[in-house]
């Protein structure tokens, strides 16, 4: 990536995990902070936050630090698509009844999020349902160097988003929600954290920096996985 | 199986024409409702698929309704998704109730809103498709729209990708913009493609 274009980071700073970007030209954004609760300067993201000067230290060049990772690229993932790769920030937007999947080996810094649409699995072999898009996400992943052993999950989504709908379809939510678990078990790979169900969007971030797992509720809630 | 994606300039004109007589009936009725005269702009339509939603709509929370479509026989069905945008929807609210805020009062006015449109649509494919569709009840949800239409599609996704998208503006000065996805079923979905072909 060239100096000139746009910069993303991940900071983390005592407790603390942020996303921030940065334009050439332009005030560094913090598009996410994990302490958006306890901070009294989120609002305007005031200069003087700590996180704010390690993130533009560390952009400007000024000071390398190990509280600061770069990535090389961001990517969003389409509804029932999916994306694997290396020092990238993965992000989906818009789960609503779908299922967002992460996939990390920590050790190789390995990543993969998928969009998963649909419960099962089809011979079509779109990316779509559950089945098809963890199978594929971990050849992929081992294919660049990743160990099925090592690899973990995250999960977010699975909501109702109608709840006054009578119609039983559109419990879709649930469905996928337990087609990725079997999907998993069936794996061996253990989920580390989730936040399915409830009655509202969300959108999800994933670092293969670190693995943090940013969901992002439609509310503007923030939670960090 | 018939591809969605793969209408002809005919086909959308078609299915232009079929959005511009709902907007036309929809405008007349909420001329009625708001006790002024609303203009309603020539839809603009286009196909898109479904993994694509996010390019559309991005993460903006909007208002919607959605309506279930579904023929006597039960053969054909679909759903109509009628999305305001948070500017439209203040400026809606602000004509309708005279307060910017979201309450009961505002989501019901919005839902007639919706209901509105829909029946429009619904009375225009059967004035010029003769499909008799019957919309259900609205349904609300303020949510991104992203995430409301995957719900849906995520209905037909088995057999088909893609959402069909009207844009219409209506208001005096063009300055609502409100959004029509209709999400059908492979079966109204070919009855709706045969019916607009027999149009040429």
């Amino acid at each position: 990536m060239s100096k000139q274009s746009k910069r993303l980071v991940l900071v983390k700073y005592k407790n603390i995990r942020a996303l921030i970007s940065n334009t050439p030209g332009k005030r560094t954004q913090v598009i996410a902070c994990s302490n958006r609760d306890g901070c009294t300067t989120y609002k305007n993201c005031s200069d003087y936050c700590d996180v704010l000067i390690t993130a533009n230290e560390y952009i400007l060049g000024s000071r390398k630090s190990e509280n600061v990772y770069e990535f090389l690229d961001e990517v969003v993932v389409g509804i029932g698509e999916y994306y694997v790769g290396e020092n990238v920030l993965i992000k989906t937007i818009g789960l609503g009844s779908c299922v967002g999947v992460a996939l990390f080996d920590a050790k190789k810094r390995i990543g993969g999020l998928a969009h998963v649409m649909l419960p099962g699995g089809s011979d079509n072999g779109k990316a779509k349902y559950a089945d098809v898009a963890i199978k594929k996400m971990l050849d992929e992943m081992e294919k660049i160097g990743a160990n099925k052993s090592r690899i973990v999950a995250k999960l977010a989504g699975g909501a109702q988003i109608f709840k006054h709908m009578t119609l039983d379809v559109l419990r879709i939510g649930e469905r996928n929600i337990i087609s990725v678990e079997e999907n998993l078990r069936r794996e061996g790979i253990e989920i580390m954290s989730r936040d399915t169900g409830g009655g509202i969007g969300r959108s999800v971030f994933f670092s293969t920096v670190d693995g943090s797992f940013l969901v992002r509720f439609s509310t503007g809630e923030e939670k960090w996985l | 199986m018939l591809d969605i994606g793969s209408l002809d300039e005919i086909e959308i004109d078609a299915l232009k024409e079929l959005a511009n007589i709902g907007t036309a009936h929809a405008a007349n009725s909420l001329s009625q409702l708001m006790g002024e005269y609303i203009e309603m702009s020539v839809p603009e339509v286009s196909i898109v698929e479904v993994s694509k939603i996010h390019e559309k709509f991005g993460e903006e929370i909007v208002a919607g309704v959605l309506t279930s479509l579904q023929d006597l026989e039960g053969r054909h069905s679909g759903y109509l998704y009628t999305i305001f945008p948070l500017h439209s929807t203040k400026k809606l609210i602000k004509t309708l109730c005279d307060s910017e805020k979201i309450d009961d009062m505002a989501v019901s006015a919005l839902m007639e809103v919706g209901n509105i449109l829909s029946s429009s649509f619904c009375d225009a494919s059967a004035e010029l498709l003769n499909i008799l569709l019957l919309p259900s009840p609205p349904n609300f949800a303020m949510d991104m729209a992203a995430a409301v239409i995957e719900a849906v599609a995520s209905l037909f996704a088995e057999k088909s990708d893609y959402i069909i998208l009207f844009e219409t503006k209506l208001g005096v000065e063009d300055d609502l913009n409100v959004f029509m996805v209709l999400i059908p079923d492979v079966g109204l979905f070919e009855y709706l493609l045969n019916m607009l072909r027999g149009l040429e």
